[in-house]
């Protein structure tokens, strides 16, 4: 057996509820005192300090009022920290939510945490943020945001959070561990400066884009389908043959962004590519289409389509996508 | 650990504001005693870092603060010296906490001031523990403990916001049981580890040991505590009161004092002596000097004293703590038990050569008329008695030939120039005299005697040969009333100024018996005390077993009660007016007779109720679809029409369900 998972076991044993970040957890969650950390933090430890120092002085004096000084912040700090552990315990995690980003962003998560009694000062705290709501009135559910570096496409767990508190008096803190399961879809890095959209090299992106549009641009043979208001009755009646108008609203290249074409050894630097091209291409408001092996967007420009293409990037390769 | 942005860390000018107000109250009540360019340094350290705070400024620059800092520390020990003494520590500790605001720039730093004051105010406790204190106690460690709950919960609104501060105040009530427990039960020291704790003085109050004109007179005015005594048995009379303290021996025609040897005398209580001896516990305020006052004629010395020669309790150390003791008394005409030598006799009749000359040949004149030394005393009070004489607590300020001047010009005063001019005319005469100075009298306030310092008294001891020294007391033939009744029968006939009078003297001694038991229960609490206490629940010895438990069951108590506590002061949520007028709205069908659910949600309440009386479906829809317009839509104002037309259309209902009840 491994030393660690050893340790786990062992701790498990002796403190099930204390080792319930190892796994995550379904929301809603209320959080149990049987997992509340309590320690003094650093400005408790010096007040307890100045308190020995105080006991030491007044006792050695015999100095009532000196001894009746140093029990006074004694009876403070004994209910300082029982508050600071009714300031965490029952509050509840309902829910998370969260938001797509690109990797390399920071993920945000949202928690959604409810007070049945009211609460202060409740802090979430990960590896790199450090957020606090001031209050949480009772009854009431308030938003508490917190971020996870990424550094990979793909499913983002929200991951270990501490949730914090050193309400009344900043000499005790009360934390408890808990792992998220809410996923953030990280989106491949885009490259940062991609080579200009692919137009004409391919065969397939070299068909014109043919929209009805307001905008008169020429005449062609009549296909079956045309609207019979389009044929050119002038024209037809000149030369025997059906010829219809055609109106095109913009012009451009239909666009194909074939994973398969980009000229780069790695998958994630294709994939980054990829990614900057369906950006740049949405931002032109072109029609354009993503290929992957296993997937094929169809021709859209559409937000939802930029979208739906942005997370076949993102999970490209993965089983669970 | 956690990056984390230097931002959050800041101080804003909310907590800023509780700082400065933190670090004031704690060196206030030190300022008096600290040197006078102190004020002037609180005073700018904390404008120039209030502005700082408002304008958003920079803080001074740190070589700024250096130089101020070193400043301050060379002006500290260039003028008290660099001794490790209480003086200095205590300015140093002050100093630093006001000038470490200059660079609380962050949580942590201004963590640190705000704990520091803790000790500042505890400093203050070494000083005098006076019962007015403990109202200065609380206040400062709610406005302390505020601070620290402001720099943990800062909402950067009003500076004082009352809510917040009934959250601290709840907090440290929830800690007092705790306290007082914990001062009840916690192990004491029988003695100082290091140190004395007479080393806290508070300067020199009270009767010292040489006297002067005027010396007394100063006294007449205070009416603050010499000391308390409780007696054993029955309180002698007030004429017998005459509380003993310094002996004075030597005149050099203006001043008089003490005798600096230190010769004791042992004294022996014989079976002959138990039944006159007067036992009685003194508590005895601090003066800053060495003398005990006891009884005329003191018998024994008590612990830590001596009894000098001359019939003075004089201890080691000054008594800079309030002090108790027992003494035990006798009352007699005569004391023999000093061994006088020639030297003595000779000092005790020296008089300064060519001063009152006029005195000096009075006496010469009489003492030819009588034949005893006691003849010649009765002679002299006699004239006192008769001759125009008065007393008075402001008689005019004699120079030079002082005996002769008061007694053929002025012809007033008070016991300092009776006693002083009978001594003087006792050793013209060639009889040995000297003054005692102490306390005569005394107030009956409750159980026991009150001694002021408007009680300080000056009398004559004359040494009669082959019988030893009798007390005379010239002021007694001016002015009976002062030793028969105590001084206090004489301030009641005539005032010494115009706040004097007999409500204020009743709120003193009033205050005074709680101050004495202030004195008796907490200040003086102690070893002794605790293990009677320690007793009382069964522990004969207070030893680590009987610590461990008491201790361990205190903070077991304190726990649930600071849970219980806590649940009652549980932050509750206010009710809101909505949920107030949706609960009206379902009991109204409630109590007509639905049977639905109290905490359905209103849309489904609704849905039952127009089910229940279809013909106030109108009104129960206006009423539903108002009610979550007003509580959901934000828009809305709110507050003004809630309740008015909600309330309108509730009134109908009833009305309408009435109205049905009648039908069928």
């Amino acid at each position: 057996m491994k030393p660690a998972s050893l340790k786990n076991k062992i701790g498990k044993r002796l403190f099930p509820n204390l080792m319930l970040h190892k796994k995550a957890e379904s929301l809603p969650l209320s959080i149990n005192w049987r997992r509340v950390f309590i320690l003094p933090t650093k400005p408790g430890l010096f007040f307890g300090f100045i308190c020995l120092l105080m006991l030491i002085a007044s006792l050695n004096f015999n100095n009532n009022m000196g001894l009746m000084l140093t029990f006074l912040l004694v009876g403070i700090a004994q209910v300082a920290l029982y508050r600071v552990f009714f300031n965490l315990t029952s509050l509840i995690i309902k829910g998370v939510t969260t938001q797509p980003v690109f990797a390399g962003d920071e993920a945000q998560f949202t928690l959604h945490i409810k007070a049945i009694t009211t609460k202060y000062d409740i802090c979430v705290q990960t590896n790199h943020t450090h957020n606090c709501l001031l209050e949480i009135p009772a009854d009431e559910t308030k938003p508490l945001p917190f971020s996870q570096l990424t550094t990979k496409r793909g499913w983002l767990e929200g991951g270990k959070i501490k949730l914090k508190t050193s309400y009344p008096f900043g000499l005790f803190y009360a934390w408890i561990w808990t792992r998220i399961d809410t996923k953030c879809l990280v989106y491949p890095k885009p490259e940062n400066t991609p080579p200009p959209l692919p137009k004409n090299e391919f065969n397939e992106g070299n068909k014109k884009i043919v929209k009805k549009g307001e905008d008169f641009h020429g005449l062609k043979a009549y296909q079956p389908g045309d609207s019979i208001r389009l044929i050119a009755w002038k024209r037809t009646a000149q030369t025997g043959e059906l010829i219809s108008r055609e109106y095109q609203q913009t012009l451009g290249d239909k666009l194909l962004l074939d994973y398969a074409q980009v000229r780069l050894p790695n998958q994630e630097d294709k994939l980054s590519r990829l990614t900057a091209w369906v950006m740049s291409a949405y931002q032109q408001q072109l029609d354009y289409c993503l290929k992957l092996p296993g997937f094929t967007s169809g021709y859209d420009c559409s937000s939802q389509h930029h979208l739906s293409c942005l997370k076949a990037l993102a999970l490209y390769g993965e089983n669970n996508g | 650990m956690a990056k984390i942005q230097l931002t959050k860390y800041l101080l804003s000018s909310k907590q800023i504001f509780w700082i400065l107000l933190s670090v004031t109250i704690s060196v206030l009540p030190h300022l008096p005693r600290l040197p006078l360019w102190f004020p002037i340094l609180l005073i700018g350290v904390i404008l120039s870092r209030w502005l700082t705070a408002i304008k958003q400024t920079k803080p001074l620059p740190k070589v700024i603060i250096i130089l101020i800092t070193l400043t301050a520390f060379i002006t500290i020990v260039y003028f008290q010296g660099f001794k490790l003494n209480r003086e200095i520590s205590v300015t140093i500790l002050a100093a630093m906490t006001v000038l470490k605001i200059l660079e609380t720039n962050t949580k942590r730093d201004a963590w640190m001031v705000v704990t520091l004051c803790y000790f500042v105010i505890l400093t203050r406790f070494f000083y005098s523990q006076d019962l007015l204190l403990v109202i200065y106690l609380f206040l400062s460690v709610l406005i302390i403990t505020h601070t620290l709950f402001i720099l943990q919960h800062d909402n950067k609104k009003d500076f004082i916001d009352k809510r917040e501060l009934k959250q601290t105040l709840g907090l440290l009530a929830t800690g007092l049981p705790l306290a007082v427990l914990f001062f009840l039960f916690f192990p004491r020291l029988g003695s100082p580890i290091w140190g004395s704790p007479d080393f806290f003085g508070n300067g020199k109050t009270g009767i010292g040991d040489s006297m002067s004109p005027g010396s007394i007179s100063q006294l007449f005015s205070d009416d603050s505590t010499a000391f308390r005594a409780t007696f054993k048995g029955t309180i002698p009379n007030n004429s017998d009161l005459y509380w003993r303290g310094p002996v004075l021996w030597d005149f050099d025609g203006k001043t008089w004092n003490t005798d600096k040897r230190s010769t004791s005398l042992q004294t022996f209580i014989t079976n002959n002596d138990t039944d006159s001896l007067i036992s009685y516990e003194v508590e005895l305020e601090p003066t800053g000097q060495k003398y005990l006052f006891a009884l005329d004629y003191v018998k024994t010395a008590p612990a830590d004293s001596t009894l000098k020669a001359d019939q003075q309790l004089i201890t080691e150390n000054d008594i800079n703590q309030l002090r108790h003791y027992t003494a035990l008394s006798q009352f007699k005409t005569y004391n023999s038990n000093e061994l006088l030598s020639p030297e003595d006799f000779a000092r005790l009749k020296y008089l300064p050569p060519s001063f009152n000359p006029k005195t000096k040949a009075l006496i010469q004149q009489w003492k030819r008329q009588v034949r005893s030394p006691l003849e010649l005393i009765n002679k002299i009070l006699t004239h006192f008695a008769t001759d125009e004489f008065y007393y008075s607590y402001s008689p005019p300020l004699l120079m030079g030939d002082t005996v002769d001047q008061f007694l053929f010009e002025t012809k007033s005063g008070f016991c300092e120039h009776y006693a002083s001019a009978f001594t003087v005319m006792m050793r013209a005469a060639g009889i040995p005299a000297r003054i005692v100075t102490g306390y005569q009298g005394g107030i009956l306030n409750k159980d026991y005697l009150l001694v002021k310092q408007s009680d300080a008294h000056a009398w004559a001891e004359v040494w009669i040969q082959n019988k030893g020294w009798l007390r005379v007391d010239p002021t007694s033939a001016v002015s009976p009333l002062r030793v028969e009744q105590g001084s206090q029968a004489l301030i009641r006939q005539n005032s010494r100024n115009w706040l004097d009078n007999s409500w204020s003297r009743k709120l003193g001694e009033r205050y005074d018996t709680i101050r004495h038991n202030w004195n008796k229960w907490v200040r003086e609490y102690n070893a002794t005390k605790q293990k009677a206490i320690f007793k009382v629940i069964g522990f004969d010895s207070v030893n680590g077993r009987a610590i461990i438990i008491v201790l361990g069951t205190i903070i077991l108590i304190t726990t649930l009660l600071v849970l219980f506590f806590l649940y009652i002061n549980r932050p509750k949520r206010k009710q809101s007016p909505y949920d107030k007028i949706q609960k009206k709205f379902k009991q109204l069908f409630l109590k007509n007779g639905l049977t639905a659910e109290e905490n359905l949600g209103i849309l489904e309440f609704s849905k039952k109720a127009t089910e229940y009386s279809p013909q106030s479906e109108n009104s129960i829809q206006q009423f539903t679809t108002l009610y979550l317009r007003l509580r959901f839509a934000e828009t809305e104002n709110k507050q003004v029409n809630l309740d008015n037309r909600l309330l309108k259309i509730i009134i109908k209902i009833k009305n309408e369900l009435r109205t049905k009840g009648i039908k069928e």
